[in-house]
């Protein structure tokens, strides 16, 4: 929620939010990312991961997975911290994914804002 | 939680007694682990529909600290637990949460500890992800932490908010705090009463400020249904009874500076 707050304050509105919870998967991520960013009407996407027990290669994985499956080409920002970060952040770089490493969340936003303004 | 240096001495699973797992023995009971064992507290991981019982028997073995991390715990479980906690004179924390950290002590939860440094800031938090973020910021700009707790983010929690400040209040690692609130609930508002009374400085940040009544926003606990449960209510009464309030989480940082 936290996050929503913090891209309405640089001009992105929410089309919808999806909390993913624990035990993730590539599976899981995979028809996360497509719920969230498939639809016409969302014009970009923010995901924000923070692997406490939650494997972040594994949703690195579905990610990248659904960007190429779907031909997602709308401007999408990955902020993920966590355990097996270094190995995700690899993948998803690999894959010409946007990703922001730091803690603040602010700055995913003000990324995805410039993504979209362009 | 062990490379934390967390003192955990065994796991119990009904069923795997006689089996190890990290060099740790498994039990059938509770109450074999703490025969053979030196052990005041305990973490559950069991599935939804058996938490109960093994807060229970934890509680009934004499464990006097239970974290339970699972979600989609039923209500009226987490009502009987916290009953039953109380009776015992017990703190259970949770469930739906990622536990607690004090730093230099042990880890008993699922929070990625190299976010932490020891220090005189405490951390109550509704979210996980919120309170990790919380915990990063202060780390980077050289503010560690005392202890970090989570107390879910179910609509019933073993342990409230204003629970955790009263411990902050009286635990000397502590100066100030950091309480991270969101929609739904009156949670804050009974912490706003307590903070009225508090010596020690509190920071709030409460998330939810752009939400729509109605809808759940991905905990169980996170939904407004009534004006005290939204973002604007709770900042009020936090504001109120004295906390110093921030508007994003990056902003915590400098306010805990000003304060403390």
């Amino acid at each position: 929620m936290a996050t929503m707050d913090l891209m309405r304050l640089v001009g992105l509105e929410p089309a919808n939010f999806l909390d993913t919870g624990g035990g993730i998967t590539r599976h899981l991520m995979y028809r996360a990312v497509r719920f969230v960013l498939e639809p016409a009407e969302v014009k970009a996407g923010l995901i924000n991961l923070y692997g406490g027990i939650n494997p972040m290669v594994e949703a690195a994985r579905g990610i990248i997975e659904a960007v190429r499956d779907l031909k997602i080409k709308k401007p999408l920002v990955v902020k993920l911290l966590g355990n097996q970060q270094e190995e995700a952040w690899r993948l998803l770089e690999g894959a010409g994914i946007a990703v922001v490493k730091t803690v603040r969340t602010e700055e995913a936003a003000e990324l995805l804002a410039r993504m979209v303004e362009r | 939680m062990l490379e934390y240096g967390t003192k955990l001495v065994g796991g119990v699973t009904p069923g795997k007694g006689g089996q190890w797992v990290e060099d740790l023995p498994v039990y059938d009971t509770v109450r074999e682990a703490v025969d053979r064992h030196e052990a005041n507290a305990s973490i559950i991981f069991v599935p939804a529909s058996s938490a109960k019982d093994a807060a229970l028997e934890a509680l009934e073995a004499g464990l006097r600290l239970v974290v339970i991390i699972t979600e989609f715990v039923p209500i009226q479980d987490s009502m009987e637990i916290k009953r039953r906690a109380t009776l015992s004179g017990a703190r259970v924390i949770g469930p739906n949460c990622p536990g607690l950290l004090s730093t230099g002590v042990g880890k008993l939860g699922i929070m990625p500890a190299d976010l932490y440094t020891p220090g005189p800031v405490g951390i109550v938090a509704r979210s996980a992800t919120l309170s990790y973020e919380v915990a990063g910021l202060l780390t980077e700009v050289g503010l560690g932490q005392s202890t970090a707790v989570g107390v879910g983010g179910d609509a019933v929690t073993c342990t409230s908010l204003l629970e955790i400040l009263r411990h902050f209040e009286d635990d000397q690692q502590t100066e100030a705090v950091v309480l991270v609130g969101e929609i739904g609930g009156v949670g804050e508002q009974q912490a706003a009463s307590f903070i009225r009374e508090m010596e020690k400085p509190v920071v709030a940040f409460v998330a939810g400020r752009s939400i729509a009544p109605g809808k759940r926003f991905g905990h169980a606990g996170a939904i407004v249904r009534r004006e005290e449960g939204t973002a604007e209510a709770k900042i009020a009464a936090l504001s109120a009874a004295g906390a110093a309030i921030a508007l994003t989480p990056s902003q915590i940082p400098s306010l805990l500076r000003e304060i403390m």
